[in-house]
């Protein structure tokens, strides 16, 4: 399953390079699953990424800005560009992606949401 | 669309970060902040001893040899800027009004578009003109009706630009959550998501090993459901929330980048 995962992610930083890492996460234990195979992040750096992304989406049942569970969060800063999707059916499964500022997101945002679906429903 | 009008000089928006390089040069505006102009007056402004500062916009650029806040003499300028006919290698001297109004008109052309602007600060190592005369930097300000001390609003920046592209404002200014919406259903939730929401997200974001003090722009798609997503964004100890439309999202984040990132 992990070989599979990776694979996926691996195939969409591929079609995006502006995209430098992509992982796929468990809000509800914080913990990053896979990987993409060249991301340039180390594990505290990926560690860190998943509380961020915690604390942006919330847990499913406590939105952290909104009331329902945001489909998706964009967070732009000076360092880049982060992307945190959540899963539709299990939405505390989701797929991180750290990227420069030159993703186009809304060719990319569908993509990472398709490519989700897949590895969560696989599952 | 970004009223570059309401900038002022002396914008320090980004000047309390970390120096961002590019090629070598170091980058003094992202286009709209500090306004262009308001950034290279603020460069000569803080040249006491004698430099050679080289200004580029893209492929333009303009070489000045500047010392005690004073543009001595020009020393290079791109060919697209010669149309001003300002006097390269010579010294230079605000009495002198045709050359000094030349030299405004080629560092009004130099800035004409909203991109960033890099310097280059190098010893002076030109042996042409050498002057104790110069053009002083407030009477180039003057020259190019530059103001010096108006506020510095980049959130109200942000807000004003993107008021097409959201359907409800709270904008945090003076501590009052200041807002605007043609539906007040909409609005009525987003003030629930400030009163609510928005210090406890911080909060929270601020633990996860994040910088609350560097700008930020956060997007929620579909956070509030039917009623459509919300952006939080601050910068500066102010605060912009905003319900938009999905579809809105590459417009908002395009405005944010461009005006508080380099």
């Amino acid at each position: 399953m992990v070989a599979m995962v990776s694979d996926e992610l691996d195939a969409l930083q591929a079609r995006f390079p502006a995209c430098e890492t992509l992982a796929y996460a468990d809000l509800t234990t914080g913990m990053i699953l896979v990987t993409n195979s060249n991301t340039p992040l180390e594990r505290n750096a990926l560690n860190r990424l998943c509380a961020e992304a915690s604390a942006v989406l919330g847990v499913a049942t406590a939105p952290s800005l909104g009331n329902v569970a945001a489909e998706s969060a964009v967070v732009s800063g000076q360092d880049g560009v982060r992307l945190f999707v959540r899963a539709p059916v299990l939405p505390n499964d989701v797929l991180l992606c750290v990227s420069t500022a030159g993703l186009d997101l809304v060719a990319f945002a569908p993509e990472a949401q398709a490519c989700l679906q897949r590895i969560s429903e696989d599952g | 669309m970004i009223d570059e009008g309401t900038i002022a000089r002396k914008l320090a928006t980004l000047g309390s970060e970390k120096p961002i390089f590019r090629d070598g040069a170091r980058v003094i505006s992202n286009g709209i902040l500090p306004s262009p102009i308001n950034a290279i007056l603020d460069e000569i402004d803080n040249t006491i001893l004698r430099r050679k500062l080289t200004f580029r916009v893209g492929a333009s650029f303009m070489s000045f040899i500047v010392a005690g806040r004073r543009l001595l003499s020009l020393v290079a300028i791109s060919d697209d800027l010669t149309e001003a006919n300002p006097p390269v290698g010579e010294a230079l001297s605000h009495e002198e009004s045709e050359a000094f109004e030349a030299v405004g008109a080629a560092l009004t052309l130099l800035v004409r578009e909203d991109h960033p602007v890099l310097v280059e600060s190098t010893p002076s190592d030109e042996g042409g003109a050498r002057s104790d005369i110069g053009i002083p930097v407030d009477r180039l300000a003057d020259l190019l009706e530059v103001v010096p001390s108006a506020p510095i609003k980049p959130m109200q920046i942000f807000v004003e630009a993107c008021e097409g592209f959201y359907t409800a404002c709270l904008f945090w200014s003076d501590g009052l959550w200041v807002g605007h919406a043609e539906d007040d259903d909409v609005l009525a939730e987003l003030r629930k998501v400030a009163d609510d929401q928005w210090e406890r997200f911080r909060s929270a974001y601020g633990k996860s090993g994040q910088s609350l003090d560097a700008p930020r722009l956060f997007m929620l798609e579909r956070a509030l459901g039917e009623s459509g997503s919300v952006a939080g964004t601050w910068a500066q100890g102010e605060f912009a929330l905003f319900v938009y439309e999905p579809g809105n999202l590459a417009d908002i984040h395009a405005i944010w980048r461009k005006i508080f990132t380099t």
